[in-house]
């Protein structure tokens, strides 16, 4: 479960998130569309606890666990994918190789690939990041702009992987300036100066 | 049994600290085999410019790096609410290489055979070698706070400016000069030691 109360967020004196409020239930698949700057990645950034809200509150399910992919992912640049996945992973003890090897395996990425990060396509970085955002059987995922510089076989991919994860009783919220053909949200938000509404 | 993606973090934080080993064994060796005239630790280790200027601004970059290596990844780090433990890990790692180096730097002095404070007393000698090491261990803590900073490259420049600073303005006009007024130019003028 994850609730979002009142949330209100500035930067200086530019508000960017207004008393934004939004409730949502595990296996549900929501959408938050909005332009560049709408605050979509800060509202993400308050649901993970990077940014602190100057008001309101959010409250997850008492053993909930959130994976993100927020804004263009930063890896550790001079080690291969694997590495960093099991970094991640291993930061809370929770790396599982088959998953991994499966995820990897399904977006066409080698697991085996020893080159590093930092050769990487921006296809193949956003790839690793929809990877590290739920390899750890997270419960709420929260992606932005996910299909950022995917070709359309990888996009195929994430929405089978989004679909497994919603009959897997996971929650996903897709923050994105566009819709993906061929996903069914539960329900969908639209994002404009700071204020949330329904679509 | 360590996977291989286990071995390749481990292998990058151990081919670091022996590159910080190795740097420590070529520049005391090398600062031994330069000074045949004038053996004193002090004279040897401390007050020689280029063994401070060079090697010692490469341990900090060193220490830089490895840091910004992590916070490249912090976003990913932080959803994962685990900022505090990589900035632990890092802190025990910049300690270590600064113990390491300095422990190699001066054990080798140590284990060279050579009458070790010819030029001044025991106890301000054994000072300044301190000084110098803790001075390090400062900076190398306050590197680790590029992990968080808006401006990593000025903690970077500023860490640099510390070490350098100390050496070149309170080690050569007051420490050294109290280890021994033969590191006081004035003194030296006087009686003329061009040496």
């Amino acid at each position: 479960m994850l609730a979002i109360n009142q949330v209100s967020k500035s930067f200086k004196d530019n508000p960017v998130l207004e008393r934004v409020s939004l409730t949502a239930e595990l296996g549900q698949l929501l959408h938050i569309s909005g332009d560049n700057g709408s605050g979509k990645s800060t509202l993400f950034k308050i649901i993970t606890g990077l940014l602190a809200a100057d008001s309101g509150s959010v409250s997850i399910g008492d053993n909930d666990i959130i994976g993100a992919l927020i804004e263009n992912p930063g890896f550790l640049e001079y080690e291969t994918a694997m590495t960093n996945l099991k970094f991640l992973a291993n930061l809370n003890k929770r790396f599982d190789a088959a998953r991994v090897t499966e995820l990897m395996t399904q977006f066409d990425l080698n697991p085996q690939n020893r080159q590093s990060v930092a050769k990487y396509s921006v296809g193949m970085r956003q790839k690793l990041g929809i990877i590290q955002a739920v390899m750890e059987n997270q419960d709420i995922i929260l992606l932005d702009e996910p299909t950022r510089g995917l070709d359309e076989e990888s996009i195929s991919q994430f929405i089978v992987l989004l679909n497994s994860l919603k009959a897997a009783n996971k929650m996903v919220i897709v923050a994105s300036h566009d819709h993906v053909d061929g996903l069914n949200y539960d329900q969908s938000w639209v994002l404009k100066a700071g204020i949330l509404e329904h679509e | 049994m360590k996977s291989r993606a286990e071995y390749g973090l481990w292998r990058s934080t151990f081919w670091q600290v022996m590159i910080v080993a190795l740097l420590a064994i070529a520049v005391s060796t090398w600062d031994l085999f330069t000074n045949v005239e004038h053996k004193d630790i002090i004279a040897t280790l401390i007050r020689s410019h280029l063994s401070v200027l060079i090697p010692q601004s490469i341990l900090l970059v060193l220490m830089m790096w490895q840091v910004l290596r992590y916070r490249a990844a912090s976003v990913l780090i932080g959803i994962r609410h685990q900022s505090e433990l990589v900035q632990k890990r890092l802190l025990i790692q910049n300690v270590a290489e600064v113990t390491v180096y300095f422990g190699l730097y001066y054990g080798i002095f140590f284990l060279s055979g050579n009458k070790i404070f010819v030029d001044g007393s025991v106890e301000i000698g054994l000072l300044l070698l301190l000084l110098r090491y803790f001075l390090m261990l400062v900076l190398a803590i306050l590197i680790v706070f590029a992990y968080r900073s808006q401006h990593p490259g000025i903690l970077g420049v500023l860490t640099l400016l510390i070490s350098l600073g100390y050496h070149y303005w309170i080690e050569a006009n007051y420490l050294l000069i109290m280890y021994s007024p033969l590191y006081d130019p004035l003194y030296r003028a006087i009686h003329h030691i061009y040496q």
